[in-house]
C-alpha cells in the first residue's frame, strides 16, 4: 500500500484549564488515528465539542499534540523546524470557515490572493500580476474585483477569494473546515461545485471537516465520525453511510433534517440527554452514558475498533449486531 | 382583493379566526419607504397549524416574523396591507395594545437562546415573567406550578432543580427548551419561531423539533416557523410559504411541494441541496447570481434576473394563482404542471 500522504496516529490533545472545582483536563482529543490517501477526499464529522476542529489545526501543525504524531507525505511535522515549516506550508494549505472573519479587511483582493505568493518568494511584479489574473479566474471571478476591498464582496464571493489564497501555491492537500456553513443554500452549491472541479483540474487531496452529513456524503470517499474526542466509526462514505455500525453514527444520520418530507422516513434512534462535558468524559466506552443501547460491558470497558462487513470499522462491543431500524441488539461481537 | 381571504379556513367570527392573517404586508426602507424589504406579502395560518416561512438571508422572512409581533425596526415604513393574529389587528395597533398581545396571543422564540434570555435572572423567574403580566389573577404558587407544567411538556428532566438556575448554567438544547417554554407557559394562540435549532448541533436539534411539534400540537398552538433549511421544514412543517426578495412565491402543504414544486426558486432550492436520493459526487444544481439585498429586489417578479425559465413577461409581476386545494404560486411560467394548467396569461397582468 502507498504511503498516504496525510496520517495521524493516536493523536492526543489535552487542555490544562481552572474550572469552579479546581485545576482539570479538558481532553479535546482523546485517541485520533486517520490515513488519508491522495487525490481523496476525507470527511471528519461530528457535533460540538467531538475534536473535530481540535484534530484539524494538529493536522495542519497549527497546534502540536500532547502526544501522538502528524506525518504529512511521510514527514513526521513535529520533527520540522520554522524553515522546513514554511516548505510544508506550500503544499499543505487550509480553507476556514467564516469568510468574513478569514480575509483582513485592510487589504484588496489582489494582495490577499498574491500574498502567498510573496511570502514564499515571487517578487516579480508581472508574474505576481499574471498569477493573480489566472487564480481569480480559475474561482471564477471577474477580474475587475482584484481592486476592492473584501467588505465589498457577498459571503460566497469572499470565500472564492479564500480558496484562491489556498490554491495560490498548487499544494497537494487542503483541509477545508466548514468552508460553506456560513453561506446561502445557493451559493453553497455554487462554492461545492468549485472544489470539486479545482480537485479534479489540480489533483487535489481535501480533509473536509463538517457538521453537515449530507455534504460530507455527496463530498468525500472516506469518513470518520467522532465524538467526545474519539474516532467512533470509520470507512468508505457509502459503507458508513448507508449501514452505520456505530450507535452514534446511526443517531446521527437519523437525526439530520433531510428534505423529504416524514411520510418517506424510516424510525430512528435517538440519543438520551446532552453531551457530556470533555473535562469530565466517562468511563468506558465515551458513548454509554447516552446510548441507549448500553450493557454492562460499555460502561466498564473501552471498545477496540472492529471491522464490519461492509469495510467500516465501528469502536463499539456491538458493531456487528446492531439492527439499525429496530435498535435490538442481536449478538456481541 | 388576494384569492388568499376567500380561503375557507377564514371565518367572520373571532372566535374562530385564524391563528393568523397577513394581507398583502408591504414594509419598505429609506426616506420615503422606497426600499420595500416586504413586497405584498400574504399568508395564513390556521389555528393549531405549522407552517414554515422559507427562504435564504434577505428574502424578508424575519422581518415577517418580526413584523406580527408589532416589532420591526421603527424606520421600517408599512406602506400598506395588514396583520391580524386571532382576529387582533396588529398593524397600526398603539404599543400598548401590542404589549397586551405580546407573550398573550403571540409570542415569539429567537435563535440564540444565550442571547435572548436575561443572563442575570433564574430561567424560572424568566418563564413565570409572561404569567405574571397577563394572568394577574393567578398566585405566586400557581404561578410555579403553570410554570413547572410547561417544562414537564417540554421534556425537561429535573424541572424543579431547574427553576433557580441561570441561563449560562444549562447546556445549548435545555436552554432553547426555555425559550421555547417562554413562549408556551400563557398558551398564546400562534408562536413565531425564528431559527430557533441552527445554531444547535443536530441531534439536540431533532430533539428540540420533535418536543416543539408535539407541545404545541399538545396545546392547539399555531407555529410559523422560519427557516432557510429544507430539511427542517419537512421534518416538522405540514405547510410551507417559500419567500423570495421580499415576496411570497409558493404556498402549499408540504408533502405536494416537495414532490413538485411550482415554483422555479423552490425548485432550484431544492435541487441544490445534496440529498441522500441525489447520487454523490456530482455537480450540484447552481442559480447562477445571488439573492437580492434587502428592499433591492428587482421590478417585476424578483426572481427574473435568475430564473432560467423567465420571459419578458416577466418583467411584470404575476398575479397570485391559487392552482389546487391549499397550494399557490406567484409565476408566469410555473415548474408544476398543474400550476401550469391554471396559470394566468401575461396579457391578463397588471403592472405592480
Amino acid at each position: 500500500m502507498s504511503v498516504p500522504i496525510l496520517e495521524a496516529e493516536n493523536l492526543v490533545k489535552n487542555y490544562r484549564v481552572r474550572t469552579s472545582r479546581g485545576p482539570g483536563t479538558l481532553t479535546a482529543v482523546n485517541d485520533v488515528t486517520l490515513r488519508i490517501e491522495a487525490g481523496t477526499s476525507y470527511g471528519i464529522v461530528g457535533e460540538s465539542g467531538c475534536g473535530k476542529s481540535t484534530t484539524a489545526k494538529m493536522l495542519l501543525n497549527l497546534e502540536s499534540p500532547s502526544s501522538g504524531t502528524v506525518r504529512f507525505e511521510g514527514k513526521d511535522l513535529s520533527t520540522v523546524n520554522a524553515r522546513g515549516m514554511r516548505e510544508v506550508r506550500r503544499d499543505l494549505q487550509v480553507i476556514f470557515q467564516d469568510p468574513f472573519a478569514s480575509l483582513n479587511g485592510r487589504m484588496t483582493i489582489r494582495q490577499l490572493i498574491t500574498e502567498p505568493l510573496r511570502v514564499h518568494g515571487m517578487t516579480s511584479k508581472t508574474e505576481l500580476a499574471k498569477s493573480a489574473a489566472e487564480l481569480i479566474d480559475l474561482v471564477g471571478l471577474a477580474p475587475a474585483l482584484l481592486d476592492r476591498y473584501p467588505r465589498q464582496l457577498s459571503g460566497g464571493q469572499r470565500q472564492r477569494v479564500a480558496i484562491a489564497r489556498a490554491i495560490a501555491l498548487k499544494p497537494k492537500l487542503i483541509v477545508c473546515d466548514e468552508p460553506v456553513s456560513a453561506l446561502d443554500v445557493s451559493v453553497q452549491a455554487q462554492i461545492i461545485n468549485l472544489l470539486i472541479a479545482l480537485q479534479r483540474e489540480l489533483g487535489l487531496t481535501y480533509v473536509f471537516i463538517s457538521h453537515d452529513l449530507a455534504l460530507v456524503r455527496h463530498l468525500c470517499s472516506r469518513v470518520a465520525v467522532m465524538y467526545l474526542g474519539d474516532v467512533v466509526e470509520e470507512g468508505p462514505t457509502d459503507a458508513v453511510f448507508s449501514d452505520p455500525r456505530h450507535p452514534y453514527t446511526q443517531m446521527l444520520l437519523s437525526s439530520a433534517p433531510i428534505p423529504i418530507p416524514q411520510s418517506g422516513r424510516p424510525a430512528r434512534l435517538k440519543p438520551v440527554g446532552e453531551v457530556p462535558s470533555p473535562l469530565n468524559r466517562p468511563e468506558g466506552c465515551p458513548f454509554h452514558p447516552r446510548c441507549p443501547l448500553a450493557q454492562d460491558i460499555c460502561r466498564t470497558t473501552v471498545p477496540e475498533m472492529r471491522v464490519t462487513a461492509h469495510g467500516n470499522r465501528a469502536a463499539c462491543h456491538f458493531a456487528e449486531g446492531i439492527d439499525v431500524r429496530t435498535g435490538v441488539l442481536t449478538r456481541e461481537s | 382583493m388576494s384569492s388568499i381571504l376567500t380561503d375557507p379556513v377564514l371565518a367572520t367570527d373571532v372566535a374562530q379566526a385564524p391563528a393568523l392573517v397577513i394581507d398583502e404586508l408591504t414594509l419598505g426602507f429609506g426616506q420615503k419607504g422606497e426600499r420595500r424589504a416586504l413586497n405584498g406579502v400574504s399568508l395564513t395560518v390556521a389555528r393549531g397549524e405549522v407552517v414554515a416561512l422559507v427562504g435564504e438571508s434577505g428574502c424578508g422572512k424575519s422581518l415577517t416574523g418580526l413584523s406580527v409581533m408589532g416589532l420591526q425596526p421603527p424606520e421600517a415604513r408599512l406602506l400598506g396591507g395588514s396583520i391580524t393574529v386571532a382576529g387582533s389587528r396588529i398593524t397600526g395597533a398603539s404599543e400598548k395594545a401590542l404589549r397586551g398581545y405580546r407573550g398573550d396571543k403571540v409570542a415569539m422564540v429567537f435563535q440564540d437562546a444565550l442571547v435572548a434570555l436575561n443572563p442575570l435572572q433564574s430561567v424560572g423567574r424568566q418563564i413565570g415573567e409572561s404569567l405574571r403580566i397577563h394572568r394577574r389573577t393567578l398566585s405566586r404558587a400557581q404561578i410555579r406550578d403553570k410554570v413547572l407544567e410547561v417544562l414537564g411538556l417540554l421534556g425537561v428532566p429535573d424541572p424543579e432543580a431547574r427553576l433557580g438556575q441561570l441561563p449560562h448554567e444549562l447546556s445549548g438544547g435545555l436552554r432553547q427548551r426555555m425559550m421555547i417554554a417562554m413562549a408556551l407557559v400563557t398558551e398564546p394562540e400562534l408562536i413565531i419561531a425564528d431559527e430557533p435549532t441552527t445554531a444547535l448541533d443536530v441531534t439536540i436539534q431533532a430533539q428540540i423539533l420533535e418536543t416543539l411539534a408535539e407541545a404545541t400540537k399538545a396545546l392547539g398552538t399555531a407555529v410559523l416557523f422560519i427557516t432557510h433549511d429544507m430539511g427542517v421544514v419537512a421534518e416538522i412543517a405540514d405547510r410551507v410559504a417559500v419567500m423570495y426578495g421580499g415576496r411570497i412565491v409558493e404556498t402549499g402543504e408540504v408533502e405536494k411541494i416537495f414532490a413538485s414544486p411550482a415554483h422555479p426558486y423552490t425548485r432550484a432550492l431544492l435541487k441544490s441541496v445534496p440529498r441522500p436520493d441525489i447520487a454523490a459526487g456530482g455537480e450540484l444544481y447552481v442559480t447562477p447570481g445571488n439573492v437580492p439585498a434587502p428592499g433591492e429586489a428587482p421590478a417585476g417578479c424578483p426572481f427574473r434576473p435568475r430564473c432560467e425559465f423567465a420571459t419578458e413577461a416577466c418583467i411584470v409581476m404575476p398575479p397570485w394563482s391559487e392552482f389546487a386545494a391549499r397550494r399557490g404560486v406567484a409565476c408566469w411560467h410555473p415548474t408544476d404542471p398543474g400550476a401550469r394548467a391554471a396559470a394566468p396569461q401575461p396579457s391578463e397582468a397588471e403592472p405592480r
